[in-house]
């Protein structure tokens, strides 16, 4: 015997059910990720090839350093101090551009995507539309904003940058999933 | 990415300062060695090659336990320093001979003495100032120009480490300078 629910299915009906599945699955499949648990192992390796490639570079500067010095007699001391003090000086400042501009970033870049992985995500439908304003979030990722008309409301959500090509064109209406303001997921309205 | 760069404009300065601090520091360390394991000369001259001079003075075969020779214009220190007082070997002109006597000892048996002190302290003549002849003048400026001429005289240190019956090191270093090389 077959207790109806309010939300049941009639079984009169129920042969229809795998094409449901299939047409709300295929719905399921039109959400279109923005962050992936595969995209935060790839930037995790590249930040740990980044930073093998750092470590390298410095022991190859320290080490030619150490080389220098293992030379030094009575006659080149004075010349010799000013080279390595050149060479320290000169991969320093590389080194530190590096790591700033690679390492550290990518670290913020594959820690904003596990956090947008493991955030609370909320659902809203509106007219999504980009906003001119892009900022750096000061030593992180640079982001987009957007706003999401929303009942009649304005709300203001950020996306991004590296992500904004996957969200199509725009302005248009779509259903958004966010992470604190962060857009991570859409999908397009649709009646089913 | 200029104005990132910019921002971090104070690291690239804080790096650069102790880039140089740190590796001054090692220099100091690798070209000096403790009293015991170095020979130091120090010159009262107008202007001195002293680096060129102190390669040339080691040549290539120092001393046992000698592991370099330091020149040093009397500018490097004060007089009262440790280091200075515990030279090898002046080299002073004879106007200021008398005002350093006490820094000063006598000769070694093998030198001969041109200039005797009140203290018995004695020195070799190396500048001749009627003849404006003098070791190693290519790396050392005796006389400054307009300046009264003088006798230069090489003295022994009194507190040498190097000077006594089994260390004979300042002896050799003595004889090396003496033998001039142009």
């Amino acid at each position: 015997m077959v207790i109806l629910g309010e939300n049941s299915v009639n079984p009169k009906f129920a042969w229809t059910l795998p094409i449901h599945f299939l047409l709300c699955y295929n719905f399921h499949m039109n959400i279109q990720e923005l962050y992936r648990p595969e995209d935060l192992s790839r930037l995790t390796r590249k930040r740990n090839i980044w930073r093998a490639a750092l470590l390298l570079l410095t022991a190859l500067a320290l080490g030619i350093c150490v080389l220098l010095c293992t030379r030094v007699n009575t006659r080149n001391a004075a010349s010799l101090e000013r080279i390595v003090i050149g060479i320290s000086i000169l991969s320093g400042w590389v080194l530190i551009t590096l790591r700033y501009e690679l390492l550290v970033l990518s670290r913020r870049e594959a820690e904003h995507a596990a956090h947008m992985l493991a955030g609370p995500r909320e659902k809203r439908s509106g007219l999504l539309s980009l906003s001119p304003d892009s900022v750096r979030i000061p030593g992180s990722i640079r982001v987009r904003r957007l706003i999401l008309q929303e009942d009649g409301q304005a709300r203001r959500l950020s996306v991004n940058v590296s992500k904004l090509s996957q969200l199509g064109e725009l302005p248009r209406t779509v259903t958004v999933y966010t992470v604190h303001d962060y857009v991570v997921a859409l999908e397009e309205e649709s009646p089913c | 990415m200029l104005k990132r760069t910019l921002s971090r404009f104070h690291v690239y300065i804080l790096w650069a300062l102790a880039s140089v601090f740190i590796w001054s520091f090692v220099f100091t360390r690798i070209t000096d060695a403790p009293p015991e394991k170095k020979l130091s000369l120090y010159i009262s001259a107008p202007s001195v090659q002293d680096t060129e001079l102190a390669a040339r003075l080691e040549g290539d075969d120092l001393p046992l336990g000698i592991r370099m020779v330091k020149v040093h214009p009397f500018s490097y220190a004060m007089f009262d320093s440790s280091d200075l007082l515990s030279a090898d070997l002046f080299l002073v002109p004879a106007s200021e001979a008398e005002g350093y006597q006490d820094s000063f000892a006598p000769l070694p048996p093998r030198f001969t003495p041109d200039l005797t002190l009140e203290n018995g302290a004695q020195g070799i003549l190396v500048y001749d100032a009627q003849t404006h002849q003098g070791l190693w003048d290519a790396l050392i400026v005796y006389q400054a120009p307009g300046a009264q001429e003088e006798n230069c005289y090489l003295f022994f240190g009194a507190e040498s480490l190097h000077a006594g019956k089994l260390d004979t090191a300042a002896i050799w270093l003595a004889q090396r300078f003496l033998e001039g090389s142009q």
